[in-house]
């Protein structure tokens, strides 16, 4: 009780937003989206600047696609320097998605977007290969002046661990696109993320089996319409985030 | 950049797909190298399809790359004109193109506007690329090295995983130049359009890293970094 009274909690005017990935890293003027967003979500943004995966690979199949990009992004300090502007002047709150693989970039991370005007949360993205105590203490290391949601691959959410995320401090959580992996050239594996609409059912699924988590909800999968956003608000969502329908 | 719902009107087989010609009611036109991102309204997807625009009429767009889900009559919402254009010299009056990836259609819109300024135009491809005017000479791609000494103005269109290994098709050293200004349209999956800078589509030039969707897709070809 005295945890939830100083938790920092997600305020949305709208429960509609864009997914991390989808936008870039600053409000676009003039792109439709399926309902007014009540925030805009930043592409990843890691502490050091990181270059285009050399097996980058989009692989479609019925029903969805993989995507693996290497979360291409300038490093944070050029992000603050090109963007923080805009943030500012944005009327969208802004939501920057970190992407690290210590508790200690996080920490670095989330103290250096504390006090940007226009910043309203973080969300932190849990790596694929992470286990439960790294995940919290990601988490954990993000806290502070601003609310945090983590950001977890749909496939991921049945983890037993994510029943420790509410004493984490953590504000919500968002069910993101699911790894998954594909043959590419040559019978190659491909390991990457999931979209399409064929992923609301198990969007559906998790918001069920997560519904006493005692955590606000995003779901963030398979939403391509506006029936598929309402279905998961119904559903007990505090809000959705649409991916590539946005494209 | 338009946004609006379009109609599917005439499909054809073509580069091994599908190219088509969709209603255009806009007065935009393509620029040569340009491409459109296009979702089936009735059809979920996950992705919208690059389609490649390699013709224009008034009230209608060609384009290829069309999905082989798509029907005549199939309503399409489409997003475009998008990305950097080739940019044909005014002057060029002898302009060489060539089908590096096979698909010959994407230079189309080029070469009719090369023909379009009286320029000659010789397009190498590996066998007649169909629909040619009788005007257009067709060499085989083994001639290519040669294309360079005769022409004004060269344009390739290739694939991604071909960038770097153009100078092969030249029979170029690293250090050597071309003996003409050249372009490239580099064929990359863009499923963004220009809005995400996902990286999905990032090519990799002599001064770094660059997004087809946005910067491209069409290049200075000696900008293309090389092995």
């Amino acid at each position: 009780m005295e945890m939830d009274a100083l938790r920092p909690t997600l305020d949305l005017a709208s429960p509609w937003m864009n997914a991390a990935g989808t936008l870039g890293f600053a409000p676009p003027a003039d792109l439709p989206q399926l309902e007014p967003p009540g925030a805009f979500v930043t592409n990843a943004v890691s502490l050091r600047p990181r270059t285009p995966a050399e097996s980058r690979a989009l692989l479609e199949y019925p029903g969805g696609a993989l995507i693996h990009t290497g979360l291409v992004n300038p490093g944070i300090q050029k992000v603050l320097k090109k963007y923080a502007p805009r943030w500012a002047r944005s009327s969208l709150p802004i939501w920057v998605h970190l992407l690290a693989e210590t508790p200690e970039e996080i920490y670095s991370l989330a103290r250096q977007l504390e006090n940007v005007e226009g910043v309203a949360a973080l969300e932190v993205g849990l790596p694929p290969q992470a286990g439960p105590d790294l995940c919290l203490e990601m988490v954990q290391a993000a806290c502070g002046e601003l609310p945090v949601a983590a950001h977890l691959a749909l496939n991921q959410s049945g983890a037993e661990w994510i029943k420790k995320l509410t004493a984490s401090g953590a504000s919500g959580l968002v069910l993101g696109a699911p790894r998954g992996v594909m043959p590419g050239a040559g019978g190659k594996q491909v390991s990457g993320r999931l979209y399409g609409p064929g992923l609301l059912p198990q969007t559906l699924a998790a918001l069920k089996n997560l519904a006493g988590l005692g955590l606000p909800l995003i779901a963030g999968a398979g939403i391509f319409n506006r029936a598929d956003g309402a279905a998961c608000l119904a559903a007990g969502a505090l809000a959705v985030q649409v991916d590539t329908a946005l494209w | 950049m338009v946004v609006l719902t379009s109609e599917l009107i005439e499909i054809r087989q073509e580069d091994g797909g599908l190219s088509g010609w969709l209603r255009w009611p806009g007065s935009l036109k393509p620029a040569p190298g340009q491409y459109l991102l296009g979702r089936a309204v009735d059809l979920p997807a996950a992705l919208p399809s690059t389609l490649y625009a390699c013709g224009w009429q008034t009230g209608r767009v060609q384009v290829t790359g069309l999905p082989p889900a798509w029907n005549v009559g199939t309503p399409v919402a489409l997003r475009g004109f998008l990305g950097q254009g080739f940019s044909l010299p005014a002057s060029a009056a002898r302009v060489a193109l060539a089908a590096l990836s096979a698909r010959p259609a994407r230079l189309r819109l080029l070469m009719q506007a090369a023909l379009a300024r009286g320029a000659s135009v010789a397009f190498y491809a590996q066998g007649v690329p169909p629909g040619l005017p009788d005007e257009v000479e067709v060499l085989p791609l083994n001639l290519l090295p040669e294309a360079p000494a005769w022409a004004d103005y060269l344009a390739v269109e290739l694939d991604g995983i071909q960038v770097r290994a153009w100078r092969k098709w030249f029979n170029l050293r690293y250090d050597q130049p071309l003996a003409c200004p050249a372009e490239a349209v580099v064929g990359v999956p863009m499923p963004c359009g220009e809005v995400a800078a996902c990286g999905l589509c990032a090519v990799e030039t002599r001064s770094g890293w660059r997004l087809a969707c946005k910067d491209g897709p069409v290049f200075a070809l000696a900008s293309l970094a090389v092995d």
